[in-house]
Formats: C-alpha cells, sequence, structure tokens
C-alpha cells in the first residue's frame, strides 16, 4: 500500500469516527445508553481523580515515601507500623464507606455525589497537612500528627476510587458499551500520571527538589486543587443508570463462596506470586534516589520519567500479540524471567544512570504488560472459579483474597523497613546523599529484588490454564446455563444458538483424525539422515512434515481440552453421578412440602437402601473419595431439612416469587407509595432471600434431576436451533427498520419546525436565510457524501477481513483434509528408535 | 496435590526469606565497643571537610529553630574533596539556613550561601548572599533584606561567626565523653515501658542510648547541646549519623518524655545554588551591596 493511499483511508477512519462522535455527542448512538459527552466527562473527571490521586500517594505507607521518610523523617519501621494499624482500621471503614454508599440517597445518585465529598476532603485534609511547620516538630508530634492525618486520608481515598469505578459501571446498563467506555476512560486518564509525573519534579526544580516540603505546598497542592475541578466535570456532566433486576438474583453465601474459592488451583498461584511481589518491588524507588540524592537534577528526571512513561504504551501495544502468540502461561514466564534479567544487569550498571535508566525502561516494559493481561488472566481464573463450583460468584474473591493476603501482606511489609533499618536509614534520609552509603544501598535493594523476581516465577511454573482450556471451560458454563435454562422453561434462542454452535464445535473437533506426532518425528530424523537427498528437496520436505507436526500438534491439542465439555456432557454417565441421582430421586421426587415433613431416620434408611440396592444391581463399589462426595450432598440436603423445620416450625409451604414481583411493581409517583414500595420491597426480599438460602441445598440436588432430563432431551434442544437463528435474525432486522424510522421521524420533525421558523420571518432575512441554508446543504451534501464514501470503504474492508478469515479457515480444513489422507512416504524405512516418550500422543 | 507443592514451596521461601531478614536484627554489643565505635564515627565529623547537618532545637519551650548547615566541594572517585593547583577546593561551596519559630515572635529566617554560581566566566569572583527574613505580624509587614558581598567559601567557613556553626563546635562535646560519665544504671520511662541504657549493632547501624552523668557537663561544657535525660546516638557504617535528646518536659500537671534536641549529619549534601551575578545586580531582586555582612 502507498503513502496516498494509507493516507486516504486514515482520512476515511478519521471522517467516519468523527461523524459518529459529532452526531452522538448529546443523543447516545443506536443500542447505547451514554452520550459521548458524558463519555468524555467521566474521562477528562478521571484526569482529574488521578491528579487527587499523585497527591494522596505522597502519603503512601511504605518505606520509600520520599514525603514521610525524606521530607518529614518518619522511620520506615514507623511507617510500616501505621500500616498495620491503618489495615485494621479499614476493616471497620469497609462497613462504614459501605453504609455510606448503600443509605445515603441523595438526588444526584449514589457515586457522583461521593466525589464531591471524597474529592474535596480529601485534598483539604492533605493541604493542611503539607503546612504544617515539620522542621521544628520533635518527633513524637510529627508522628501523631502525621498518623491523625494519614488514617483521615485513608478513610476518603477508597470512597473516591469507589466513586470513580461505580459511575464506570452504572453510567450504562449494556456491557459492551460499557467495556468501550472504561477502555475510553482508561486511556484519557492515564495521560494524567505522564503529566503529573513531567511537571511536578520540572517545577520542584523551583522550590528545592523532591524532599523540599514547598514543593508539597506549591507544586503539588495547587495541582491536586485542579484535579477536583476536573473531577466536578464528571459529578456534573455524567447520569447515573441503575437497573433493578426484575428476576431474582440467587445470592452466594459469602463463607461458602470463599470455601470454594480455595478449591481454586490457579486463585492460589496468582495469590502465592502476590505474596513475594513485595520483594521484587525493592528497587521501585531507586530512580528516584538516584535522581533526588545522586543526580539532583529534577529537569532531567522529569524527561526520563516521560520517556519510562512510553514504555506503558509499547506494552499495552505488544501485550495482545504476545498473548496470542505465545499464550497465557509462557507471558507470565517470559514476563518474570525478563524481569530477572534486567534487575541483574541493573544490579551491575546502577553506578551509570543512562545504562540504568536503559535497562529499567524495558524492566517497566515487562511489568506494564501485567495491565492487560492481569484482567485477562484473573477473568479467566474466575471463569474456572464459575466452572468448579457451577455458580458465578465475583463478589468473594475480595473477602477470600483479603482473609489469607491482609496477615501475609503485614507480616512480609516489615522486611523491607527492617532491611532498610539494619543498614541506617532511620529518621536521615539525607544519608542518601552519602554515595558509598547510596551505592550500598542500592547493592542490598537490587539482590533482594533479585529474589523477589525469582521467587515471582516459581508459582506461575504450576500455571497450566491454557486459551484452548479456557475456551472449553466457557463451553462447559455456557452449557450448564443453557440445561438449567431449559429446566425452568426460560430458554432463550441466542442461548441456544451458542450452546448448540459450541457443542457442535466440540463434536466437530473430535471427530478429526490427526497423524501421530512420533511417526511425523521419525519421518523428520530419517529425512535428516538420508544423505542421498538433494540439499533443495530435503529441505521441501522437512518443511512440509514440520508443518503436518504442527497441525497434528494443533488438533490433538483442542482435543485434550475438549474432554472438559465432554465429561460435562457426559456426566451422567459416570457411576458417582448416577448414584448422585439416585439419591436426588429418593429424596427430591415427591416435591419439597413432602420432603420437609419426613422424618430423618427413614431418610436416611430410604436413601441407604436405595444407593445400597444401585451399587449391588449395577456391581459398583464406590472408592472412599466418591463416598464422602456422596456424604456430602446428602448431609447438605439434612441441613435444608433441619432448617425448615426450624424455621417453618413444620408449616413448610413452596413459595413463589409472585409476591416479590408484586411489590417490584408497586407504583411509586409519589413519596408515600416510594416509602410503600421501598417497605414492601424490604419485606418480601427478606422473606425470599430467607426461604432461598433454607431451600438451597434441597434445590441443587433437585437440579441434578432436571440437569439428567434436560440432558436426556438434548435432541430436542438441537432441534430448535434452526428457529432460534431465524428469531435472532428478525430481531436485528426489527431493530435496524426500528432506528431507520426513528431517523425519519427526527428529520420530518425538524423540516416542519423549519418550515414554520422559515414562513415567520421577514422577506429580505428569508431570502439571506435561504442562500445561506443552501450553501450549508451544499456543504452538508459535500461533507456527507465523504461520510457514505468513508463508511462504504470501512464496510468493504471489513467484508475483505472477514472473507480472508472464511478463506484461511477452509484452507485449514482441506489442509487437514489431506494430511489425514496422506500415507507416510515408502521410501523412508521405519527403522528409528522411538525417543519421543512424553510427546502430544492421544 | 500441584496446589499444596505451590503453598508449601511459597511458604518455606517466604519463611525463609523472613528468618534472614529478622537474623539482620538488632543484636546487644558492648558499652565499650559501643564506645569505641562512637569514638571513631566523632573523629570522622571532626576531620570532616565536606559535609551537611540538619539540626532542630527545641529545648527552650518559647521558640524552637531549625539549622541546615551544608559545605560542599567537588569529590574524587573514592570521595575525598579535590583541590586545584592552589591547594584550594574545587566548586567549594556553603550555605547555613537558620530558621526560629517562636510562640511570641514572628518567624525568622536566616540565609546564607557563598561561593561561585555554577558555569560562571572565568575570572569571575566568589560571593556571600545573605537573606534575613522576618515573617508578617501585628505590628509590621514581612521583612526582607538581601545584601552581598565578595567572599570567598574559605573566607566563610574560616570566619569566626561560623564557628559557632561549623560540625566541630556541634560533636566536640562527644569527643570528651568517656565511658566513665555514663550512668549505666540509669532508667527512663518511655512510652509505656522503663528502659535502661542499651547499646545495639544491626548491620551498618550501631544504635545506643545512655543517660550523661551531670558532673560530665558541669566539668567539661556546662551549655552543652547534649543536656538532657537521655541521649539516643546512632552510628551508621563508621559515620557520626543522628543525635537526639530526650528530657522530661513539664506541661502544668503533665509531664511527658519529650524530643527536645535532634542534630542529623552526613558527609554529602544537596547541591547549593548560587544565583548568577547578572540576577543579583538586578534592582528588583532587591540585593544590596555592603561592606560586611557577618
Amino acid at each position: 500500500m502507498n503513502f496516498k493511499q494509507t493516507t486516504k483511508k486514515a482520512k476515511n477512519k478519521a471522517i467516519y469516527f468523527g461523524n459518529h462522535i459529532s452526531s452522538h455527542w448529546n443523543r447516545p448512538a443506536p443500542g447505547h445508553e451514554a452520550p459521548y459527552r458524558e463519555v468524555a466527562a467521566y474521562s477528562v473527571g478521571g484526569m482529574g481523580k488521578e491528579m487527587i490521586m499523585y497527591m494522596v500517594y505522597m502519603l503512601a505507607l511504605n518505606a520509600s515515601t520520599i514525603f514521610l521518610g525524606s521530607t518529614i523523617g518518619i522511620k520506615p519501621m514507623h511507617i510500616q507500623t501505621m500500616y498495620t494499624i491503618v489495615t485494621i482500621l479499614n476493616v471497620g471503614f469497609v462497613f462504614v464507606r459501605a453504609f455510606l454508599f448503600d443509605n445515603m440517597r441523595l438526588k444526584m445518585g449514589k457515586f457522583r455525589p461521593m466525589i464531591m465529598l471524597s474529592a474535596i476532603p480529601l485534598v483539604a485534609i492533605i493541604g493542611v497537612m503539607f503546612f504544617l511547620e515539620f522542621d521544628v516538630m520533635t518527633y513524637k508530634e510529627k508522628l501523631t500528627a502525621v498518623i491523625a492525618f494519614v488514617i483521615c486520608v485513608e478513610f476518603f481515598k477508597p470512597i473516591l476510587l469507589e466513586a470513580f469505578v461505580g459511575i464506570g459501571h452504572v453510567i450504562t446498563s449494556n456491557s459492551n458499551e460499557r467495556t468501550n467506555i472504561i477502555t475510553i476512560y482508561s486511556i484519557v486518564y492515564s495521560l494524567a500520571p505522564t503529566l503529573t509525573n513531567f511537571i511536578v519534579p520540572l517545577f520542584s526544580e523551583f522550590t528545592g527538589g523532591l524532599t523540599s516540603i514547598d514543593t508539597y505546598r506549591y507544586v503539588i497542592l495547587p495541582m491536586a486543587l485542579f484535579g477536583v475541578v476536573l473531577s466536578l466535570v464528571t459529578v456534573l456532566g455524567t447520569k447515573e443508570r441503575i437497573v433493578t433486576s426484575r428476576n431474582y438474583v440467587q445470592k452466594v453465601n459469602v463463607f461458602k463462596g470463599i470455601k470454594e474459592v480455595y478449591r481454586n488451583k490457579y486463585w492460589w498461584i496468582i495469590n502465592c506470586a502476590g505474596w513475594v511481589a513485595f520483594l521484587e518491588g525493592a528497587a521501585n524507588t531507586l530512580l528516584l534516589w538516584m535522581y533526588v540524592y545522586g543526580v539532583q537534577d529534577m529537569v532531567e528526571y522529569s524527561m526520563v520519567t516521560t520517556v519510562l512513561g512510553m514504555s506503558a504504551t509499547i506494552a499495552m501495544v505488544l501485550t495482545p500479540i504476545l498473548l496470542k502468540k505465545v499464550g497465557n502461561k509462557n507471558l507470565l514466564l517470559l514476563h518474570n524471567s525478563m524481569n530477572i534479567v534486567l534487575i541483574v544487569a541493573m544490579l551491575f550498571t546502577f553506578q551509570i544512570p543512562y545504562l540504568f535508566i536503559f535497562f529499567l525502561f524495558f524492566n517497566l516494559l515487562f511489568n506494564y504488560l501485567a495491565l492487560i493481561y492481569g484482567p485477562v488472566i484473573h477473568g479467566e481464573m474466575r471463569d474456572y472459579q464459575h466452572y468448579l463450583s457451577g455458580k458465578r460468584m465475583d463478589g468473594v474473591f475480595g473477602p477470600a483474597s483479603s482473609m489469607i493476603n491482609t496477615p501475609i501482606i503485614i507480616a512480609t511489609g516489615y522486611i523491607i523497613p527492617i532491611a532498610y533499618q539494619s543498614f541506617g536509614l532511620t529518621i536521615n534520609y539525607n544519608i542518601l546523599y552519602d554515595p558509598s552509603f547510596r551505592n550500598q544501598m542500592f547493592t542490598v535493594l537490587l539482590v533482594m529484588s533479585i529474589v523477589g523476581a525469582v521467587l515471582n516465577l516459581v508459582p506461575f511454573f504450576f500455571y497450566d490454564f491454557p486459551r484452548e482450556m479456557h475456551v472449553n471451560v466457557v463451553r462447559v458454563n455456557n452449557l450448564r446455563a443453557m440445561i438449567g435454562d431449559y429446566s425452568d422453561d426460560c430458554l432463550q434462542p441466542e442461548r441456544i444458538k451458542r450452546g448448540v454452535d459450541d457443542h457442535r464445535e466440540v463434536m466437530r473437533i473430535n471427530s478429526i483424525e490427526h497423524e501421530d506426532i512420533n511417526d511425523l518425528r521419525k519421518q523428520l530424523r530419517l529425512l535428516n539422515a538420508d544423505k542421498t537427498m538433494a540439499k533443495e528437496e530435503k529441505k521441501n520436505q522437512s518443511k512440509r512434515i514440520y508443518a503436518r507436526i504442527a497441525t497434528a500438534k494443533n488438533i490433538a491439542h483442542k482435543q485434550k481440552h475438549t474432554v472438559l465439555y465432554l465429561n460435562e456432557f457426559h456426566k451422567f454417565d459416570i457411576e458417582i453421578n448416577k448414584i448422585k441421582l439416585v439419591l436426588a430421586h429418593e429424596l427430591c421426587d415427591k416435591g419439597i412440602e413432602s420432603f420437609s415433613g419426613r422424618d430423618v431416620l427413614e431418610m436416611k434408611e430410604s436413601v441407604a437402601k436405595a444407593v445400597g440396592r444401585y451399587c449391588a444391581d449395577n456391581c459398583v463399589v464406590l472408592t472412599p473419595k466418591e463416598k464422602r462426595s456422596l456424604n456430602a450432598q446428602f448431609r447438605g440436603v439434612l441441613r435444608s431439612h433441619k432448617k425448615m423445620n426450624k424455621v417453618y416450625d413444620g408449616n413448610f409451604k413452596r413459595m413463589t416469587m409472585d409476591k416479590l414481583n408484586e411489590a417490584i411493581a408497586m407504583p411509586e409517583t409519589n413519596k408515600e407509595e416510594e416509602k410503600a414500595r421501598k417497605i414492601a420491597l424490604k419485606r418480601e426480599g427478606s422473606i425470599w432471600s430467607k426461604y432461598i438460602n433454607i431451600t438451597e441445598n434441597y434445590r441443587d440436588t433437585k437440579m441434578l434431576i432436571k440437569q439428567k432430563i434436560a440432558m436426556d432431551n438434548f435432541a430436542e434442544i438441537e432441534g430448535m436451533y434452526e428457529d432460534s437463528i431465524l428469531s435472532i435474525e428478525d430481531g436485528k432486522q426489527k431493530s435496524i427498520i426500528e432506528e431507520q424510522e426513528r431517523k425519519a421521524k427526527v428529520l420530518a420533525d425538524y423540516e416542519a419546525a423549519e418550515k414554520i421558523r422559515i414562513e415567520e420571518m421577514p422577506l429580505e432575512k428569508q431570502e439571506k436565510y435561504l442562500i445561506k441554508k443552501e450553501k450549508q446543504n451544499a456543504r452538508k451534501e459535500q461533507m456527507q457524501k465523504m461520510i457514505e464514501e468513508a463508511v462504504a470503504t470501512e464496510k468493504k474492508s471489513a467484508e475483505a477481513k472477514k472473507q480472508k478469515k472464511l478463506e484461511m479457515e477452509e484452507n485449514n480444513a482441506k489442509h487437514i483434509e489431506t494430511f489425514i489422507d496422506q500415507t507416510p512416504p515408502s521410501d523412508i524405512k521405519d527403522d528409528a528408535t522411538d525417543d519421543s516418550k512424553g510427546g502430544e500422543t492421544l | 496435590m500441584k496446589k499444596k507443592a505451590i503453598i508449601i514451596v511459597t511458604i518455606i521461601v517466604l519463611s525463609i526469606v523472613c528468618s534472614l531478614t529478622l537474623t539482620s536484627c538488632a543484636t546487644i554489643i558492648s558499652p565499650e565497643k559501643a564506645f569505641d565505635i562512637l569514638q571513631k564515627g566523632v573523629q570522622e565529623a571532626l576531620d570532616a571537610t565536606y559535609y551537611f547537618y540538619d539540626e532542630v532545637d527545641n529545648r527552650n519551650e518559647k521558640e524552637s529553630i531549625n539549622r541546615k548547615v551544608n559545605i560542599i566541594g567537588k569529590v574524587d572517585g573514592e570521595n575525598n574533596a579535590m583541590q586545584d593547583e592552589n591547594k584550594e577546593y574545587i566548586d567549594y561551596k556553603a550555605s547555613l539556613y537558620e530558621k526560629t519559630s517562636s510562640k511570641k515572635a514572628p518567624t525568622h529566617v536566616l540565609d546564607y550561601k557563598v561561593g561561585l554560581p555554577d558555569k560562571s566566566e572565568e575570572g569571575a569572583v566568589p560571593y556571600l548572599i545573605k537573606r534575613d527574613a522576618t515573617d508578617k505580624s501585628k505590628d509590621q509587614d514581612r521583612i526582607e533584606i538581601k545584601t552581598r558581598k565578595e567572599m570567598t567559601t574559605k573566607q566563610f567557613v574560616e570566619s569566626e561567626f561560623f564557628a559557632d556553626y561549623s560540625l566541630y563546635s556541634k560533636v566536640k562535646d562527644l569527643k570528651m565523653l568517656t565511658l566513665d560519665d555514663i550512668d549505666l544504671d540509669a532508667t527512663w520511662k518511655q512510652s509505656f515501658s522503663k528502659e535502661g541504657a542499651s547499646f545495639t549493632g544491626q548491620m551498618y547501624l550501631v544504635s545506643m542510648k545512655f543517660v550523661i552523668k551531670p558532673e560530665f557537663f558541669e566539668e567539661h561544657c556546662p551549655d552543652s547541646t547534649l543536656k538532657g535525660d537521655m541521649i539516643h546516638i546512632e552510628v551508621v557504617d563508621g559515620k557520626l549519623n543522628n543525635i537526639i535528646v530526650y528530657q522530661y518536659v513539664s506541661d502544668g500537671s503533665i509531664t511527658t518524655f519529650d524530643e527536645v534536641y535532634r542534630f542529623s549529619t552526613v558527609y554529602r549534601g544537596p547541591k547549593v545554588q548560587i544565583p548568577k551575578l547578572s540576577d543579583l545586580e538586578d534592582e528588583k531582586d532587591g540585593y544590596t551591596i555592603v561592606e560586611s555582612i557577618i
């Protein structure tokens, strides 16, 4: 493609997006809820939040904080103790903040007022703190002042952060739109740290550097005040769109959920790596120290941080490509191994600042990869949790992590301050001006960092969750959802399409036969050993064999992971599940009312008899693990029984959601009605919640019967596939027509209003106006033409891409078929020894 | 199985790291050894050509004084002061900052800088500049007097005026201190516990807390800054680093054990930036040339 074409393409794209944004600045795009004006307001406010947070992070409770350490002179050990105190206090603060968010019913909404109520106090508190006369205070006075201010800051800081995250969740109820908004927001707000990291050190040159309190008073504080103004743009320019669900969403018991999370291997791996991350971060402060105490040139520092900031952008572009190319495990290993290499390089070069910065750039680049792949890996881990426990439970990851991680983080947090203290860095941070001391300190911190990087790498060797496995985990989750919806008689066309597509894809993958990889390797070895063949011919043949190995490996890899789906699909062919089904039939066949009235002993006997009979008839011997699993299920159902009798005292009756739905449907046109609806919702919600909690284990057991029925009727679901496709297409067409009609109506209304306006004008003005209008229309037409051209080009290129993809898939399929038909060349003797143990044979 | 393996491996490694760190925690050393280290550290301070110190004196209830003194010049790879062919220190500069905050009077700042500005022309002469500022009060507006005078750093550092601010004047009392001057049996109440004399070592840090007998001050230095109810000294890597003096301070009915004097030093300090002469001659900047500043 030549330069002219590229420019034209870029111009087309710019026109297309420009037109899209301007036409939906005040009015949301079709299928969207938030106009671009709100997205811009949210993003600009995000920049403001980052500016405030820049000031808040000056009070971060870690040993390398310049403000607390060098400027005020608080001992690193005392900073860590403050962190411990604040962490403990935060346990209480969490509840206060939760109460504030859930109970402050302000007219502006739930999150927007919280920005004002947190940003202003935060800046005010820290502003006052910056103006205290720390240089004439005693250590005790400093410590008391700092802890008081830090506690206040730690109370308000999460409110501001949560409010911005919350707005991201409620600015629209459309999940895809939300993802796009958050992406735009992230890109825009990340400009703020780049800006502040450049401006603050630059201006600090005039106020005595980053260790001088004047920098905090006259550079950082005004910037944070500007941040408050920007964050008010979000408060005034956005809307909250909270949608109350009409369907009941099943609640997950927090403690049960935490127990389930602890079964997740990948959660443990990610957390274990996090426990040792503090050591790797020991060297994070070196660049700042190098410039504050060594080079003492904050202008250069601001340039350096700006250049280093570019590594984040490069990493953001690289991560999706690397994820696709090497997979998540290899990327994790690559990131952590490169960290070791680069920190070792930094250890040998820290006395030459530019070389150190060169290695630091790449170290940061690799660390920033985690910005993108981190959420991807967390998302996959959560999907795996969904697969493990059969329930989506995002909310319990926070408590599960804090229960395990908080004590560990508090304890390990003392390691770096102890190291600082052992080296003599207590209250006198000016000691870092001494080059010999600074170099010793740098060496120790870099060695700690290397140890941390090595420790961080270890857990990821156990990470074995490739993309194909994740695809099948999601397929299993979809299958379960489809089966559940079929059982509840609420199957949607989209669900059927996705479920059946998944099923057919798995079956297609499993029906492909691939060549034996060991055989192919043998062929390759023999080919290499053959000295009679021409070099060129040999090269071509080995290239073909390599391609066949790659194809066979790919198929084998895909087939290996479809086992997850097939196990789920055929789960009732496994004996233990058959026995669980017997148990379920024995307890749940007569309905929940009958179950609640049964005697426990009689139930135990009857279940034992039924299971025993089944085992004897089918010659099944249960393993201890299977026995434990069966017992756990039975105990669970008995728990439901016990609760039913305790709470309902023998008067248990099946409940429906009718009353709750009635409460939801109550009118709320005036204050009295609003109050009555709120009371009714609270009452009915609580009754329903109690009912759901009590009957949970019974319903889980009953679900087995329903699942079995649905699985048996899978052919019926597959039969609905064609109708579902038609229904989806109909829906799409309908929405297009509706949008066109809406646009035509708006245009007609506008033209009618315009006509009246022109008629009311004086004749002279009317003429002038019409000429102006004509010119405007001509320009508009020209613009419209350009836009249409741009849209057509965009569509064409999208279609070309689609076509290319289809062609590639077809070629691939042909390739596979050719290989299946192929027989190994007869001229290659099969006399090589098999040394490919542990290969990818299935 | 794998999950258990990960947890076990991580816990073992974490415990090794924790125990290694904790073993580097403070170990008790003998008073003799601690004193030997202290005396070497003090001698090094007395011999120092370049240094930076930060001193906070809250002994006087009504006012508090903060002093920062910095003497700096070019050093070689081994951190020794470099001299030119005339045996003069290269890039020799000094600064002295003294801030007096008082409950009854407005804050007063004295700020001296001496030396040649960076990248100054050949033949340029070094000079001393002084800023004398008094904050706004009920009776008067803010007063700021800026003066300058030709003077070398050497002249300033060797002047009688500077003698009271030199590092020598701050640590000379410690040089006279012997182990006999220490009351090893004395105790004091700090926070919630009762403490006694302690001498601990921790890799590069030697920390000592003790009470100096009143006889020492009576005999050697009645006006010593070390006077107090307990003294805490830290020596880092053989160099004197921090001196903190605590005193029982009575405020009517409440008696507290407070830090009344803090002195921190290091043998290299921040850059001293001397404004260019051309900037000082600008009338708007308000510097006046005077015969005598110090």
